[in-house]
């Protein structure tokens, strides 16, 4: 199925959790966040989290400077 | 009756004369208390214009002194404070812009003894702090006091913004980010473009004014992402996690 990851189109296998889908991506995690179609989805919750077709992930990296 | 001294009918005229404001606005601004915690970058920007705008009561909070790589984006501080602190400055400048406001500074860094006394009785808190440490703080006891919490934060050409509000449904900075999660983005370790943490500290300067003077609601538990390089911004919703030992008590009934 299709999914999109950053406005990017990726096929993934359906029934693929977030946190598969983070391992698949090869990035490191600790500084991540994400949300699904404009949801931040907390990090505990990614591997249960199954994706659907058309599910848009949203990347992005923690931010703490000022 | 007139609620404004006629020097502040002059002062504040450009922003009365905005169709949503009025006379009894401006004095919601003059009544209420800001706290700036972090004399940064992000801090640097909010301050004078909230000071500008007639925010009553400010209070500074940043242990920090003035260094030479602080110049290009935190334009209160000039060559000759270089050495100073921060919240001395940065008070003394404010008073310049204008002198009928009550500015405290306060030159320690927020602390878990200290934090409480120093968010008690804001009518909001900025985070404009540089760590995880103080972010995941300031959190916590806003949410212990009541207070709303509009956090700023910026590294490389990124910038986050999130309005929280501990009497709302939704999210909190704990349930955003794990007090272990590392910044690979500190402006240490990748740099930061000075006008994208401006434009950061500008929002919260922006919605803090909102606010106050309720001219328009605020979009609470958004988190709001900022790409420098194409200047767009993108809305992400915040919901609350299922016992989360910040806001988990406040939001049972999220959905
Ligand atoms: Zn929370």
């Amino acid at each position: 199925m299709l999914i999109t990851v950053n406005d990017k189109a990726k096929e993934v296998a359906e029934g693929l959790s977030l946190k598969q889908l983070m391992e698949d991506l090869s990035v490191d995690e600790n500084g991540l966040a994400l949300a699904v179609n404009q949801r931040v989805i907390n990090r505990t919750l990614w591997h249960q989290y199954v994706l659907h077709a058309d599910d848009q992930v949203t990347l992005f990296t923690v931010v703490a400077g000022g | 009756m007139h609620v404004l001294s006629r020097d502040d009918y002059v002062r504040y005229s450009r922003q009365l004369l905005v169709t949503e404001m009025d006379e009894v606005k401006q004095q919601a601004l003059s009544h209420a208390e800001v706290v700036i915690v972090g004399l940064g970058g992000l801090g640097c920007a909010v301050a004078p214009y909230l000071a500008g705008a007639g925010v009553g009561r400010l209070r500074l909070v940043d242990g920090d002194e003035v260094a030479l790589s602080n110049l290009p984006r935190q334009p209160l501080y000039a060559e000759q404070d270089i050495g100073e602190t921060k919240a001395r400055v940065a008070c003394l400048r404010l008073r310049d812009i204008n002198r009928t406001l009550s500015v405290q500074c306060y030159a320690t860094r927020l602390v878990e003894s200290n934090a409480e006394s120093l968010l008690n009785g804001a009518s909001v808190v900025l985070d404009c702090t540089d760590n995880m440490a103080s972010r995941q703080l300031i959190n916590q006891v806003c949410y212990q006091l009541g207070v709303p919490l509009i956090s700023g934060a910026a590294s490389g050409t990124k910038g986050q913004l999130l309005m929280l509000h501990p009497h709302r449904a939704h999210g909190c900075y704990r349930c955003l980010y794990e007090p272990e999660q590392s910044e690979p983005n500190t402006c240490l370790a990748q740099g930061i473009l000075g006008p994208v943490v401006g434009i950061v500290g500008m929002m919260q300067a922006l919605h803090t004014l909102l606010f106050i003077t309720s001219i328009a609601p605020l979009n609470w538990g958004e988190l709001r992402l900022f790409d420098g390089f194409s200047g767009q911004w993108q809305a992400l919703k915040l919901p609350p996690l299922e016992g989360c030992p910040v806001c988990g008590e406040h939001n049972a009934n999220y959905s």
